[in-house]
């Protein structure tokens, strides 16, 4: 049943959390200090020494490890040691931005894409596709930093149309939504094309045809379907490349995303604040898997695990 | 009576099929039960059985690619030495494989003369040159024109495929052969072809065979002996011609009248058999042809009979066996 | 047969015939390659009758399937009609537009194919694609549609219909597939099935029943056959009618008896010596020697010229047209002579 599915899945999916966020702790424990950066390198030892105590920085690793592991348990995610707030709140705040550009960005790829792809393998190696693919291939082959610092000249600097960095009205979106959802619409658009073209040969598609099914029905019943079983895999790689763009995209527009908070986090070490927002990445990525499995077998029935009644 | 050169004694093989369910019960796939049988010196056991039957498991365990849950095969009176690996390579070299993929059994990179002089170079048998020269004969011999020795298998036809196959199976001079599916991936020419050949090489290299076959016709015209499987067991063991023109139990009946015959004027007793075989799992009871059996009794479901000597090298698993000629 | 018969060449549709259900007359198709075309089907004509099953014979590569996708007007890409034509109940299908082709595909004429499991789209459950052959051509009701599938399942020897309307092409063996896919097909009531290849891939215990099925719901629904296969033994079986074709050409073409009896061409001949038969003892069959030539390589003269036992230096010269002899057509340079 779907459910035992689901089941099998999730529990899956919540040791791959417990196995990262051990290795991320312990990597940024071993790291180095956090008191260098946030204190600096002359600082009062009387201070050090206290902020350490209070820290708990003084504590064998695996105390450490546990105590932190305890609080999370019961949903402490720790403090920022810049300000001293709950690092939870201060991540989640960052949220909503980071999700309003990564879901713009999508939705913008995914309706460029997907058609695009469509098209072009149903009018193989017309004009139209050649431009498609040409298309796909600049996408997926330019760097983000380098479109969005493009973009910037061409819509800043000599048209002066678009505000550079910031957020607020649509107009800052549009550049980091382009930057952002360009790159994996051009490799969405060739895997969307190259799986129709696989599609569309298949023994089952001729019996359509020969069923007397109108060609649209053809394409959007018998083929899409079919053509959607790898797509649905590609998308969850390109969710995991839209969260690691944003931090870049994030960085060069100055929008006040998460991506900017890890950047500004990490190099201040402010551990608390890495932490959750790894464990927040790590979610997505694990829930985002989780939805294409679901995905697969709500699309696909020969993953269904159990067959019905014979 | 001379030793026979293949013995299988009691042979059992089944494979656990994947859960259905996350805590359900593993059920266990029976794909060969209880299977005897021999092959004798310079004679040719034809294996037939539709798909699903386990006569590819049966030729896989003959050859010892696979080890048996129970039972054992003589080769030669020998056990087979599934651990010892030298001996078991040293065993390879008299027994060969040609199965139904030809493309499958090449390598798409080596050139068709190399991969004929390979087992040689394998087993370590003479110079490079007289390596190369004993492939090329018996390359000729399989019927291939010298044109194909530099080539490589994608440029070659199904039927050339299969040729270089069997002139690599037979450089090493093994005893014994074994041919699973040999023919149905060749288009239909070809495949009369190839039986043709495989018939004269046996006769003339003097190979022991196990023809394994779901095509009655062919495995008529090159068997001495056949066995017939039904569901992982064999149901009948009998000569050629005695099977063919009178088979003892229901289920080879009803294959034999089942292949079609190329004259419309030919008035054949048809029997139709009802539904499809069964997955045959371990809680299976009784004869496993009785859920489609036409003269099935009460016995049948509950009692799984046991194998009767008929006649001189005839045995059924039947409780009702025809036995008068059907002619 | 008397020797004064003057062969007559045919040429087009013969005027005293009566119109017959499928008639395809002097039909050409060329690929479209890089090198320019290649005539793939050469001048075929052929007729089915109401009712009637004509069988299409030949080894693999020969343009049987192509006979019968062109037919449907399912020309793969890159192949096109250059000459002749194709009629349904007097009516040419091989010049319409996609839309009115729709008329008559699917509705008057169905197909079945050789890899039953394959054929059916694997994400749709077996109702829904029966469903959707019944629904969209008739117009039927959810309800009404549900009740005439489970009918349909019933009606080609599906055993428990109703469980099987949920079940997914996977979870089914070749024979129920196959029974399917002759469902779907005979979801319209057409006047003509197109099966290709139908039993080829099954048991045969299981081809038998498919046979069986085939030959019954062709005597319920009078439904003519176009029945392609490279198994005589099938033919021999089933078919009213047969046609030979090699390398793109029909070679011979007689009604059943006549053609097993007294086979005019020497390809037929070969074709039927060529394999090992259950009903024989002896190793009493002759391999065809050589392979056939694949469809894209052009030929001159007879095609079958260099693998003929009968052949004659000037069989290389020109190509044989059919010829009427007795209740055959046959395509040879020496028919004349060799019987």
């Amino acid at each position: 049943m779907t459910f035992t599915y689901a089941l099998i899945r999730s529990l899956r999916g919540a040791l791959t959390v417990l196995v990262l966020l051990s290795l991320v702790f312990v990597i940024l424990r071993l790291s180095g200090d956090p008191l260098d950066a946030l204190l600096g390198d002359d600082a009062d030892p009387e201070l050090v020494a206290y902020y350490t105590a209070l820290y708990g920085l003084d504590r064998p690793i695996w105390e450490q490890y546990l105590r932190y592991f305890g609080g999370l348990m019961q949903g402490d995610f720790g403090f920022s040691y810049r300000d001293g707030r709950d690092a939870l709140e201060v991540v989640l705040e960052r949220v909503p931005a980071t999700l309003q550009l990564g879901l713009t960005a999508i939705a913008f790829g995914l309706f460029l894409s997907i058609p695009l792809g469509i098209l072009g393998a149903l009018y193989r190696d017309s004009p139209m596709d050649r431009c498609t693919m040409a298309f796909a291939v600049f996408g997926f082959s330019l760097p983000n930093f380098f479109l969005g610092i493009l973009l910037i000249l061409l819509f800043t600097m000599t048209l002066q149309m678009l505000p550079s960095s910031g957020s607020g009205s649509w107009a800052h979106m549009v550049m980091p939504v382009l930057t952002l959802g360009t790159s994996s619409a051009g490799s969405i658009a060739r895997f969307a094309r190259s799986s129709m073209l696989e599609v569309l040969p298949k023994p089952y598609m001729i019996t359509a045809a020969a069923k007397g099914i109108t060609r649209p029905r053809r394409i959007t019943w018998h083929a899409l379907p079919n053509a959607a079983i790898p797509l649905v895999t590609i998308l969850g790689f390109r969710i995991g490349d839209i969260i690691a763009g944003a931090v870049v995209v994030e960085a060069v527009f100055a929008w006040p995303g998460v991506g900017r908070l890890l950047v500004s986090s990490v190099s201040s070490r402010d551990l608390a604040i890495v932490q959750t927002i790894v464990i927040l990445v790590t979610l997505t990525m694990v829930l985002t898997n989780l939805l294409v499995d679901l995905a697969y077998g709500w699309i696909d029935p020969r993953l269904r695990t159990e067959r019905k009644g014979k | 009576m001379t030793q026979p050169l293949v013995e299988a004694k009691g042979l059992w093989r089944s494979y656990t099929m994947p859960r259905k369910t996350l805590f359900g019960r593993r059920t266990r796939l029976t794909a060969v039960r209880d299977v005897t049988l021999t092959i004798g010196p310079g004679e040719t056991l034809g294996l037939v059985g539709e798909s699903g039957s386990g006569k590819s498991t049966v030729g896989r365990l003959i050859l010892g690619l696979e080890a048996p849950d129970v039972g054992e095969v003589l080769f030669d009176g020998q056990p087979l030495e599934m651990d010892n690996r030298r001996a078991w390579r040293e065993e390879r070299r008299n027994k060969q494989l040609i199965f139904q993929d030809p493309l499958g059994a090449l390598n798409p990179r080596h050139r068709v003369l190399d991969q004929v002089a390979e087992p040689l170079e394998v087993f370590g048998a003479g110079s490079m040159a007289s390596r190369r020269d004993k492939a090329r004969q018996m390359l000729r011999r399989v019927g291939l024109s010298d044109s194909v020795l530099e080539r490589f298998p994608n440029a070659l036809s199904g039927g050339q495929r299969q040729r270089i196959v069997i002139a690599r199976a037979l450089i090493l001079r093994p005893r014994f052969l074994v041919c699973d599916e040999p023919i149905s991936a060749l288009d239909v020419s070809m495949q009369a072809q190839v039986v043709r050949l495989l018939a004269e090489v046996r006769d003339e290299f003097g190979l022991v065979m196990l023809f394994i076959s779901h095509d009655l016709a062919v495995v008529r015209h090159i068997a001495h002996k056949v066995a017939v499987m039904y569901l992982g067991e064999i149901v009948e063991t009998a000569p050629v011609e005695a099977l063919f023109s009178s088979p003892a139990h229901p289920y080879t009946q009803a294959l034999i009248s089942a292949v079609p015959v190329p004259d419309p004027e030919a008035n054949r007793i048809r029997i139709l058999l009802d539904g499809e075989p069964p997955q045959r799992l371990d809680d299976l009871k009784g004869c496993p042809f009785h859920t489609r059996c036409p003269r099935r009794q009460t016995v049948c479901a509950e009692r799984a009979p046991e194998p009767v000597i008929i006649d001189t090298d005839r045995v059924v698993s039947c409780h009702f066996p025809t036995l008068e000629q059907v002619a | 047969m008397s020797a004064t018969d003057e062969p007559i060449t045919l040429e087009g549709p013969a005027l005293a015939d009566p119109p017959k259900l499928l008639q395809i007359n002097s039909l050409t198709v060329v690929f479209d390659t890089e090198t320019g075309p290649v005539e793939v089907l050469k001048d075929i004509t052929l007729t089915v009758a109401t009712g009637e099953v004509l069988c299409l014979v030949g080894e693999s590569g020969c343009g049987k399937t192509l006979t019968a996708l062109t037919t449907m007007g399912l020309l793969p890409h890159g192949a096109r009609i250059v000459g002749g034509s194709v009629s349904f109940a007097e009516h040419r299908i091989d010049n319409r537009p996609e839309n009115m082709m729709g008329a008559i595909r699917g509705r008057e004429i169905t197909m079945i194919f050789q890899e039953p499991v394959a054929a059916l789209n694997p994400v749709h459950s077996v109702g829904s694609q029966i469903g959707e052959a019944l629904g969209i051509r008739r117009g039927l009701s959810r309800r009404e549609s549900l009740a005439e599938t489970v009918a349909l399942l019933r009606r080609v020897g599906v055993t428990s219909p109703e469980e099987r309307l949920s079940s997914f092409p996977h979870e089914l063996s070749g024979g129920i597939a196959q029974r399917v896919m002759i469902a779907m097909a005979i979801a319209t009531e057409p006047r003509l099935i197109i099966a290709d290849e139908p039993t080829t891939a099954l048991d045969v215990t299981i081809q038998a029943q498919i046979l069986e099925l085939l030959r019954k719901l062709k005597c319920e629904l009078g439904t003519a056959l176009l029945l392609i296969n490279h198994d005589l033994g099938v033919v021999a079986e089933i078919a009213d009618r047969v046609a030979v074709m090699y390398a793109g050409r029909i070679v011979e073409e007689a009604p059943v008896r006549t053609l097993f009896a007294l086979p005019r061409h020497p390809y037929t001949r070969a074709l039927l010596r060529s394999r090992p038969r259950i009903d024989t003892p002896s190793q009493d069959f002759t391999p065809i020697p050589g392979t056939a030539p694949s469809l894209m390589t052009s030929t001159q003269g007879c095609a079958f010229a260099p693998r003929c036992t009968s052949v004659r230096p000037y069989c290389s010269d020109t190509v044989p047209v059919l010829e009427v002899l007795g209740p055959s057509r046959v395509a040879c340079h020496r028919v004349g002579e060799l019987n």
